[in-house]
């Protein structure tokens, strides 16, 4: 009970914290999404909503239809990916809709967050091969369940933090190319 | 359908797409967009660009 209280109350304070620093952003530079944009965002919600939507009922498919002695992934390991894929799919439909970034005065160089991106996805990727190199095994199985461990996670966050990375390289090109 | 007209009065200002934008308080893509018809602006967007560019919504926006 103890350590639980501790970790919500240690959520609560990231949440808090990381609220006032957005609200102080969203004050100082004014930035806000054009008519535009806000439609984009919407729709990029949407289609991340139905990816999670569908590949919910594709894993509760898999799992209650076929049998047990198929491989099939645990569900804590299901719901990390679940996040991962629709943050991915959110935010790389709006980078390539240019509606990632509001109007206003934008602090971060729109050239460097791709890099960002990818730099986060490195760290991931590094401490997947950190923990490999610790022993860790990629498939942890038991009963023909792959159990979550950290190698998987690190691995599933550095390629959701790859693609957007990538979207973010894609629409630059492809902005540079317009404005010449 | 593209719309020429924008692109022809916003040249004739010497205006960019971004300085447009600017004045019309939105991003570049949109002003982008609308250029090439890819998207339906609202009303207030369309009058917004009309006072940015000196121009009446009919000579914009009205299709004969």
């Amino acid at each position: 009970m103890g350590i639980y209280f501790f970790m919500f109350i240690c959520m609560l304070v990231v949440v808090g914290v990381v609220a006032l620093f957005s609200y102080g952003v969203h004050v100082n530079t004014g930035e806000h999404y054009d008519e535009r944009q806000k439609l984009s965002r919407g729709k990029a919600g949407t289609i991340a909503f139905y990816t999670m939507e569908v590949l919910t009922v594709i894993y509760f498919l898999y799992s209650d239809t076929l049998p047990e002695t198929y491989l099939r992934l645990d569900t804590s390991l299901f719901l990390i990916m679940l996040l991962f894929v629709g943050l991915a799919v959110f935010c790389c439909y709006n980078i390539l809709h240019e509606s990632y970034f509001g109007v206003g005065k934008n602090y971060w160089s729109k050239n460097y967050y791709s890099v960002f991106w990818l730099l986060v996805s490195g760290l991931y990727f590094a401490n997947y091969r950190l923990s490999l190199e610790e022993g860790e095994s990629i498939f942890s199985i038991k009963n023909g369940v792959i159990i979550m461990n950290g190698v998987q996670v690190s691995f599933v966050a550095g390629v959701a933090f790859m693609a957007i990375g990538i979207c973010g390289i894609i629409r630059l090109v492809a902005n540079r190319r317009q404005e010449e | 359908m593209k719309n020429l007209r924008l692109k022809a009065a916003r040249a004739a200002k010497d205006l960019s797409q971004e300085a447009l934008a600017d004045l019309c308080d939105v991003s570049r893509q949109t002003i982008s967009a609308i250029e090439k018809g890819d998207y339906n602006p609202t009303i207030n967007l369309c009058i917004a660009i009309c006072k940015a560019l000196d121009k009446t919504l009919d000579e914009l926006f009205w299709e004969e």
